[in-house]
C-alpha cells in the first residue's frame, strides 16, 4: 500500500475507533448513573446463558421467522472474521493470517451466510414494509442500517472477486462461489484496470464498514452490542424469585421503590438498550391486548429509555449521579425557574414519564419476560415503581387498600374472620398441625386464602384433601395459623406488609418442621417456593396437579377407570404462575387425559404463550376500567374452541374465567370452570 | 400544643369465640389490636396536630407486647409512645389504672389534652378517662363526637348524653374520651409503618413514674374480678288469656308479683 494511502487509512480508523469508543462510553455514562447491582457471580451459569441465548439464539429460534434473525446474527459474525484479511491484507501485503486467510473452508461458510443476511434482508424489509405486524415499528434508523449492511457485503463482493481475477487463482477462494461468480466477470479486464478498481472499491468499502460502526453505538441498533452483556448480566433466579427483597430496617433507606431513573439498577438501565424492538413482548402482553395504556416494549426501549437518555444527559453535564433529597441543596439553582434544564430535572418518573394507569395495569404474567429475546427483566422495574407508590407515596388504589388491611387485621384479603380458616375441612377429618402434635407429618397442605375463604376455591380443596385420604398420604393443614402468603401484597409493592407475612409464616413452618408442602394455589406455590427462601424459609413446594400425578404414578392412588363420566371437551388454560413461572405444563393436561369420556383441546394462545386471567399482580383485587376485561377475553379465546369446560388449575384463574363466563353468555350456554382434582376425586 | 392520647391494647373480641362445652373465651391466638375506641382518639389528636400542629405522644399500660399497639399508633401519627410495664403495675383496676396512667402523663410533662377511647372493648367500665381526670384534678368531657373549636385555652365540643345532644365549652388542660362519631381513623400510610416500626419506644417502670406499690396493680385495686363468665339468660314466654281485660290486668299483675318485678 502506498505511504501516502497508509496514512489516510491509519488517520481514519484511529477517528473511527475514537469515535466508537466515544459514543459507547456515552452510553456508558448513562448506564452508570443505575444503582449498584451484583450481577458478576457464578459466571459459568452466566457464560452458558450467554451461549444459549446468544450463541445459540434459543428464544429466537422458538419462533418460525427467528431462524432468519439466527443466520443474520452468524452472518454478521463471519461478516466480522472475514473483515480482518480483508483489511490486513492489503495494508500489510506480507502476512498471512492463519485460516482467516488460508481456509478455502472459512470462505464458504462465510459466503453462505452472507447470501444468506442478502436474502434475510430482504425478507425483513417485505416484513417490516409490506407485512408490518404491529409489534414493529417502521423506521429512517432501520433503512439506513439496511442500506450500509448492503453496501459493506456487495463492495467486500465486489473487491475480493476482482483480487481473484487478479490472482487469476487463490487456494482459500477456492471454494468461495460468489468470488468466483465475480471473478468471472471480470475476466478479460486489464491487469492494470483490475488494480485501480480493486484499490476504489477497497476505500469504499473500508469507508461504509467504518460508517457503520460508529453508527451502530449511536443508534438504537445499539442493541447488537449491548445485548451479549445484558444476557450474560441476566438474573440467574428463576422468574418467580427475583424481586429483590428490602432491607426495611436500615435507617439510611429514606425512599423506597424507584420514583427516579437514576435509582433503577445499572442493570434495569442496560434492558432499555438491549431492547432490540422486536415486540414480542408487547405481542402477548394482556395489558397491552387488552387496551390498558402499558406496552411492555414501549416502556423499555421508549419511555424509560428516551427519559434517561433527556435527564442522563443534564445529570453527566452537571456531574451529578443523584437528584434525591440529599442533592436537593446543590440542584436548587438548576431545578427553580424556567429554564430547560430545570423543566428536566423536575419531570417526575411516575406521573410525567410513566402513567400509573400504566404501573397498575400489569398483572405480572411473565409473558414478556419469558418470550424476550435479549432476557429483558421487565417485572422488576413494574414492581419497583409500584413500591414508590405504595411505600413512599401512599398513593395507590382505595381497593388495594381495602384488600392490604384485611391481610393486616384477618390475615386474609377477603377479610373473613381469620379463626374460620379451617371451616371448609370441618367434615373430613383432616388434621391440624397443632392437633399432630409430636406425630411425625411428611406433607402440609397449604390451602392458602382462596382455598380457605372462596367458596369456589374450598370445593377444590375438598377433592384434594379427599384425594390425599384415599392415597393415604401423612398431611395435615397449618388451620388458623396459616396466614396469606402475601405473594399479591408484594407484587403490588408492600414489601413492608408481605414482610410481615412471611415473617409470621416462617415462624409457623419451621417450628413445626415443615419440609415438603403441596398447595393448589399457583400463587402460593411460587411465592413459598421462590420468594421465602431470602427469608429463611427453605421448603421443597409443589403443585397438587404434580403430587397427584406423583401418587398416580407411583401406584399410592388408583384410579377407577370404569366410572361413569359424561363425554366432554375441555379446554385448558395454563395459569402463568404454574406455567411460565414454574415451566409446569404437562402435569394437569396428563390428569385431564386420564378421566374418561374426556378430549382435552389447547387455545391458540397456550404454553408459554398463555394469556393471563387478568388476577395475578394484585390485579384480583384492583378495579379493571381501561380497555377490554381480561378474562372476558380469555373466556371468549376458550368458547372459541366450543368446549363443554374450561380446564385450569388455579383458583384465581377459575373465579376470573367463572365471573367472564357469566358476563359472556346465558345460562344455556354456560360452560363450568373445572380443576384436574375435581375430575379425579370422582374416580376415587 | 401537647396532646396525651391513652391507649390500650385488647384482643380482638370479633375473633373471641366462646368454647361452648368449657363456657369459657378461647383466646388462644387471637391477636391483639389497639382498643378500636382509642384509635378514633389518636385519629382526633392526629387532625388536631394537622390543622394546629402539636406533639403528641401515646401512653399505655400493659405488658411488654403492647408496643405494637402503640407502634400502630407512631404510625398513624403519633410523635412519642411510652409504655408503662412493670410487674407491680399487673392486674390493676379502673382506680389503678388511672392512678397509674396519671402518674405517667404527670412525667410526660404539662398536656394540653389528654384523650381516652370512651371505653375499652374487653374491660367495658368506662372508667378510666374520668378516673384519670379526678386524679390530675382535670376538668373533663365524655362520649365527645365533634370537636368544634380549639383555641389555646379552650376547646369547643359535642357530645352524647341520654338526655341528648350537648355543646360544651371545657378550658384547658383538660380530659377527653371520644365516641366513635368523631371521625374514621387513618390506615396508616406504608412508610409511616416502617417508621414507627423502627423509632424507639420509651419504656418505664413503676418507679420511673413515682408510683408507689400500694397504689397500682393488684395492691392498688379496691376491686378483684373472681371469675370470667358468659351470663346464661333463659328465656320463658307465657301467653295471658282471660274473659275480660280487667280479669286479663289482675292475671298479669299477679304474676308480675309473683316473680317479684313489681
Ligand atoms: C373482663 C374484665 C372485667 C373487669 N372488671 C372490672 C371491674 O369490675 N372493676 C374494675 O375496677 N376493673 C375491672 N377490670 C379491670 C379493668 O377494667 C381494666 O383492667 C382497667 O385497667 C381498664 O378499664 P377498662 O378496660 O374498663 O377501660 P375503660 O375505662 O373502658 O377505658 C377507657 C379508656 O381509658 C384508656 N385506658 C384504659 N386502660 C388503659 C391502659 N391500660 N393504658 C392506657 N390507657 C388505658 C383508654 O383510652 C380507654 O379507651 C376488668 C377487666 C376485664 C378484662
Ligand atoms: S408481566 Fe404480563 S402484563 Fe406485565 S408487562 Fe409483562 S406481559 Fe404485560
Ligand atoms: S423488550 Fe425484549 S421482547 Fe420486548 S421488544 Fe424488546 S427485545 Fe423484544
Amino acid at each position: 500500500m502506498p505511504t501516502i494511502e497508509l496514512i489516510v487509512f491509519l488517520i481514519i480508523t484511529v477517528l473511527t475507533v475514537l469515535l466508537f469508543v466515544q459514543a459507547v462510553s456515552k452510553k456508558l455514562k448513562f448506564i452508570r448513573l443505575g444503582a449498584k447491582e451484583n450481577r458478576s457471580d457464578h459466571p459459568g451459569k452466566r457464560f452458558a446463558n450467554f451461549c444459549a441465548n446468544v450463541l445459540g439464539q434459543r428464544k429466537l429460534l422458538q419462533e418460525p421467522y427467528g431462524v432468519i434473525h439466527f443466520f443474520i446474527f452468524w452472518g454478521f459474525i463471519f461478516i466480522a472474521l472475514g473483515e480482518i484479511p480483508f483489511i490486513l491484507e492489503r495494508v500489510f501485503p506480507n502476512i498471512t493470517i492463519p485460516i482467516l486467510g488460508t481456509s478455502p473452508y472459512f470462505y464458504l461458510i462465510k459466503e453462505i451466510l452472507s447470501s444468506l443476511v442478502f436474502i434475510g434482508l430482504i425478507v425483513g424489509i417485505v416484513r417490516r414494509w409490506i407485512v408490518r405486524p404491529a409489534r414493529l415499528y417502521l423506521s429512517v434508523e432501520a433503512a439506513l442500517v439496511v442500506i450500509l449492511i448492503y453496501g459493506v457485503i456487495i463492495t467486500e463482493w465486489l473487491t475480493s472477486g476482482a483480487r481473484l481475477a487478479l490472482m487469476g487463482s487463490h487456494h482459500a477462494y477456492s471454494l468461495d462461489f460468489i468470488y468466483n461468480l465475480v471473478a468471472g466477470f471480470f475476466a478479460g479486464t486489464s491487469a492494470e484496470s483490475l488494480t485501480t478498481t480493486i484499490s476504489f472499491l477497497w476505500w469504499i468499502h473500508v469507508i461504509i464498514l467504518y460508517s457503520f460502526a460508529v453508527y451502530i453505538p449511536n443508534s438504537k441498533h445499539l442493541h447488537i452490542l449491548a445485548t451479549p452483556f445484558n444476557s450474560y448480566f441476566a438474573s440467574l433466579k428463576p422468574a418467580g424469585g427475583q424481586i429483590e427483597p428490602m432491607n426495611l430496617e436500615d435507617e439510611n433507606l429514606k425512599e423506597y421503590g424507584v420514583g427516579r431513573i437514576e435509582n433503577f439498577t445499572w442493570k434495569q438501565l442496560l434492558d432499555s438498550f438491549a431492547c432490540g424492538e422486536c415486540g414480542r413482548c408487547m405481542d402477548n402482553c394482556p395489558a397491552n391486548i387488552s387496551g390498558k395504556p402499558l406496552n411492555p416494549k414501549e416502556l423499555l426501549s421508549r419511555t424509560l429509555k428516551d427519559h434517561l437518555l433527556e435527564k442522563g444527559a443534564v445529570m453527566n453535564k452537571l456531574g451529578i449521579s443523584s437528584t434525591g433529597e440529599e442533592n436537593a441543596e446543590a440542584l436548587k439553582p438548576y431545578t427553580t425557574g424556567y429554564s430547560e434544564t430545570a423543566q428536566i430535572l423536575n419531570k417526575k418518573l411516575i406521573g410525567d414519564i410513566v402513567s400509573r394507569e400504566e404501573i397498575w395495569s400489569c398483572t405480572t404474567c411473565m409473558a414478556c419476560q419469558t418470550l424476550c429475546p435479549v432476557s429483558n427483566e421487565h417485572v422488576n422495574k413494574i414492581i419497583d415503581m409500584r413500591r414508590y407508590e405504595v411505600m413512599n407515596e401512599n398513593n395507590y388504589a382505595h381497593e388495594l387498600q381495602l384488600a392490604f388491611r384485611n391481610v393486616e387485621a384477618k390475615y386474609n384479603p377477603w377479610g373473613v374472620s381469620w379463626s374460620e380458616r379451617a371451616s371448609w375441612a370441618k367434615d373430613l377429618g383432616v388434621q391440624t398441625m397443632k392437633e399432630a402434635g409430636d406425630q411425625e407429618v411428611e406433607y402440609l397442605l397449604w390451602v392458602g386464602c382462596a382455598g380457605s375463604f372462596d367458596d369456589r376455591a374450598k370445593k377444590v380443596s375438598v377433592a384434594i384433601a379427599k384425594i390425599l385420604k384415599a392415597a393415604g398420604v401423612n398431611f395435615a393443614i397449618l388451620g388458623r395459623e396459616e396466614k396469606c402468603c402475601g405473594d399479591f401484597i408484594r407484587r403490588a409493592g408492600n414489601e413492608y406488609l408481605f414482610g410481615l407475612m412471611v415473617k409470621d409464616n416462617i415462624n409457623t413452618l419451621n417450628n413445626y418442621k415443615v419440609k415438603k408442602i403441596i398447595t393448589a394455589c399457583p400463587h402460593c406455590l411460587n411465592t413459598l417456593k421462590n420468594d421465602y427462601p431470602a427469608f429463611g424459609g427453605n421448603y421443597e413446594v409443589i403443585h397438587h396437579t404434580q403430587f397427584i400425578n406423583d401418587l398416580i404414578k407411583s401406584g399410592k392412588l388408583t384410579l377407577n377407570k370404569n366410572v361413569e363420566m359424561p363425554k366432554q371437551k375441555i379446554v385448558y388454560h395454563d395459569s402463568c404462575y404454574l406455567g411460565r413461572y414454574q415451566q409446569e405444563f404437562e402435569a394437569p393436561r396428563a390428569l385431564y387425559r386420564m378421566v374418561p369420556g374426556v378430549e382435552l383441546i389447547e387455545m391458540d394462545r397456550n404454553h408459554n404463550k398463555s394469556f393471563c386471567c387478568g388476577a395475578g399482580g394484585g390485579r384480583m383485587w384492583l378495579e379493571e376500567d381501561i380497555g377490554e376485561r381480561i378474562n372476558n377475553m380469555r373466556v371468549d379465546q376458550a368458547l372459541a374452541k366450543e368446549p363443554q369446560a374450561i380446564g385450569a388449575n388455579c383458583p384465581y384463574c377459575i373465579t376470573m374465567l367463572e365471573d367472564g363466563i357469566k358476563d359472556k353468555t346465558d345460562a344455556e350456554h354456560s360452560v363450568p370452570v373445572i380443576d384436574p382434582a375435581e375430575l379425579i376425586v370422582k374416580m376415587i | 400544643m401537647e396532646i396525651v392520647v391513652c391507649i390500650k391494647q385488647v384482643p380482638d373480641t370479633t375473633e373471641v369465640k366462646i368454647d361452648p362445652v368449657k363456657n369459657t373465651l378461647i383466646r388462644d391466638g387471637v391477636p391483639s389490636i389497639v382498643n378500636p375506641f382509642d384509635e378514633y382518639a389518636v385519629e382526633a389528636a392526629v387532625r388536631i396536630k394537622e390543622q394546629y400542629g402539636a406533639k403528641i405522644t401515646v401512653l399505655t399500660m400493659g405488658p411488654p407486647q403492647a408496643t405494637s399497639a402503640l407502634r400502630k399508633c407512631l404510625a398513624m401519627g403519633a410523635d412519642e409512645a411510652v409504655l408503662v410495664s412493670d410487674r407491680a403495675v399487673a392486674g390493676a383496676d379502673t382506680l389503678a389504672t388511672s392512678y397509674t396512667l396519671a402518674k405517667a402523663i404527670e412525667k410526660i410533662g404539662k398536656p394540653d389534652i389528654i384523650f381516652c377511647g370512651k371505653m375499652a372493648i374487653d374491660g367495658d367500665t368506662a372508667q378510666v378517662g374520668p378516673g384519670i381526670a379526678e386524679h390530675l384534678g382535670l376538668p373533663q368531657t365524655t362520649y365527645v363526637q365533634k370537636i368544634r373549636e380549639v383555641s389555646p385555652h379552650r376547646l369547643v365540643v359535642e357530645r352524647v348524653s341520654d338526655s341528648g345532644h350537648e355543646l360544651v365549652s371545657i378550658p384547658l388542660p383538660c380530659v377527653v374520651t371520644v365516641d366513635k362519631a368523631i371521625g374514621e381513623p387513618r390506615y396508616p400510610s406504608v412508610k409511616g409503618s416502617i417508621n414507627a416500626s423502627r423509632q424507639e419506644i420509651i419504656t418505664w417502670s413503676a418507679a420511673d413514674i413515682d408510683a408507689p406499690p400500694d397504689k397500682t396493680g393488684l395492691n392498688g385495686s379496691c376491686t378483684q374480678v373472681m371469675r370470667i363468665f358468659t351470663p346464661q339468660i333463659q328465656k320463658h314466654n307465657e301467653m295471658l288469656s282471660a274473659e275480660s281485660d280487667d280479669a286479663l290486668c289482675d292475671l298479669l299483675l299477679a304474676k308480675l308479683q309473683e316473680a317479684k318485678i313489681v
